[in-house]
């Protein structure tokens, strides 16, 4: 179940902003459909994501891979973008979840997630992540 | 007004090579088979006719040797003399005319083959072996006709007749081969290995100490390197077999940059340590990664009018290739213990399309159920 401290965000063309992490999810500039979907147990069917309303896909990045306590300390392959509506037609829903700062990392208000909790099945989780790299991709990467 | 030259014989080469009113090198070795079919043909039909002689006259063989004396670029036609009707020689050789004779036998037992009859008894069996080897140079697409002086008596020599030849002689068709394909596997013990055309059909290639070396490491890193091999081929009914090998070359598959490109994507795999995700994550298996190196290559080069797919690990140890096809997305997913599964959703629609391939359904050499489910999507 995906938890969330913030209200659901209504279908618009506002976009979301994905880090594609690790590395090795991306390749000649397309991330892989791994990159789209909340596959771990401690996802909790949550997969992060920046809200264009509320930051740059630059200053996203940079928040992203900024080390420990300026940043997450994360790697990405780059930021590729999904909208509010896309998300809302793979029947999946974005909702606002800002984080606050702690010991060793920053708030990040921005933050948000796409809820996968009504997919309970890993294979209906892989073919919404399929449906979002194809949106991602015909976006392009939005940063670097 | 000048007379036309006659020539002991004229042969005319149509179709395939020989439009462009040019004779291809390859080819000019069929009058030496001519030559020496003619004159293995005079011999006997003179043991015939003096069964007391054991040695043929002074000056037999070269009686019975043929000259190119004139061309002609109408396909190709060629004029072949003997000395004596060049003028070279001043005297007629005593068995001109049993070198005459055995011009017509020859003529006669090539007729009788394209017409599908019984070679006439007066052919010695002891030139059937190279009476089936006359022809053998040309292609499928190719003829010849054969015709003597005067020519009343005209033979076409084409993969036809040369079929009908062999069978008649009790001799397996013999052509000159020039073989194209891949290396399909070999039989150290038997000195013997296996092209694969592109048309599937697999030919057995006689394997000496030399070419040893040089097909493993083709067969190694095949579908790259390529195998185009010259030389005579026996054609029976059982199949295909190259008995002498003449000239060899490995070349790249013109998809060779593409297979390279993926297998070092694969080969990098290498770095992935455990826990590679986020402190979770396998690194793929070596079953997973083989598989993946051959399906896809195989891919590549059979069906290369595909889109490329992108190459990345699963977290479980798989390997994934990802495709967009249109509004697909398709993933082919090689698991740790290497079995391949394809998922693929219709981004606009949300039609879904699963396939699991069973482990001789997609191989190193056949990945057309992969392509057709691919292709399918679209």
């Amino acid at each position: 179940m995906c938890e969330k401290n913030g209200a659901r965000v209504s279908a618009s063309g506002e976009i979301l902003f994905r880090q594609v992490n690790p590395g090795w999810f991306a390749q000649d500039g397309e991330p892989s459909s791994q990159a789209f979907y909340p596959w771990r147990e401690d996802d909790e069917c949550c997969l992060s994501v920046d809200r264009a309303s509320k930051t740059q896909a630059d200053a996203a990045y940079t928040l992203f891979t900024a080390p420990r306590p300026a940043g997450f300390g994360g790697t990405s392959a780059g930021v590729w973008g999904i909208s509010v509506q896309e998300v809302d037609d793979a029947n999946v829903t974005a909702w606002d979840d800002p984080v606050d700062a702690c010991d060793d990392a920053p708030a990040n208000l921005a933050h948000g997630v796409v809820d996968f909790s009504d997919h309970q099945s890993e294979k209906k989780k892989r073919n919404v992540g399929r449906i979002l790299k194809v949106k991602a991709l015909s976006r392009g990467r939005v940063y670097p | 007004m000048d007379e036309k030259p006659k020539h002991f014989l004229k042969l005319t080469f149509e179709g395939g090579r020989f439009v462009d009113h040019t004779l291809p090198v390859d080819v000019v070795g069929e009058l030496a088979t001519l030559q020496a079919l003619i004159h293995n043909v005079a011999r006997a039909l003179f043991f015939r006719a003096n069964p007391a002689r054991h040695r043929v006259s002074v000056g037999f063989i070269d009686a019975a040797k043929l000259h190119l004396a004139a061309t002609e670029a109408n396909c190709y036609s060629i004029g072949l003399s003997r000395a004596e009707e060049l003028g070279t020689v001043t005297e007629q050789h005593e068995d001109s005319v049993i070198i005459e004779q055995a011009r017509e036998v020859t003529l006669e037992a090539l007729r009788c083959a394209a017409q599908g009859e019984p070679i006439p008894e007066g052919f010695p069996p002891s030139a059937y072996e190279q009476l089936s080897s006359f022809g053998k140079r040309l292609r499928p697409e190719e003829w010849l006709a054969v015709s003597n002086d005067t020519a009343t008596k005209v033979a076409r020599v084409d993969q036809k007749s040369r079929t009908a030849l062999s069978k008649a002689v009790k001799q397996p068709l013999s052509v000159n081969a020039d073989l194209d394909g891949e290396v399909d596997h070999f039989d150290d013990a038997g000195n013997r290995f296996w092209l694969r055309l592109d048309s599937g059909q697999q030919v057995e290639i006689p394997l000496n100490r030399e070419l040893r070396r040089v097909v493993l490491e083709t067969l190694v890193i095949r579908p790259i390197a390529r195998m185009r091999i010259g030389g005579q081929m026996h054609v029976t009914g059982g199949g295909a077999r190259l008995v002498a090998v003449d000239d060899l070359e490995i070349y790249d598959s013109p998809h060779a940059d593409e297979v390279i490109k993926l297998w070092e994507r694969l080969d990098s795999f290498d770095q992935i340590r455990e826990g590679w995700l986020d402190g979770i994550g396998a690194p793929p298996t070596a079953e997973a990664r083989t598989r993946a190196r051959e399906v896809l290559a195989r891919l590549l080069v059979s069906h290369s009018a595909l889109p490329r797919p992108r190459i990345f690990p699963t977290p479980d140890g798989g390997v994934q290739a990802e495709w967009v096809i249109g509004a697909w997305a398709a993933d082919l997913k090689f698991y740790p213990g290497g079995e391949v599964e394809g998922e693929a959703v219709n981004a606009d629609t949300g039609e879904e399309d699963d396939r699991a391939f069973g482990q001789h359904e997609v191989t190193a050499e056949d990945a057309s159920a992969l392509a057709t489910w691919l292709v399918g999507l679209r």
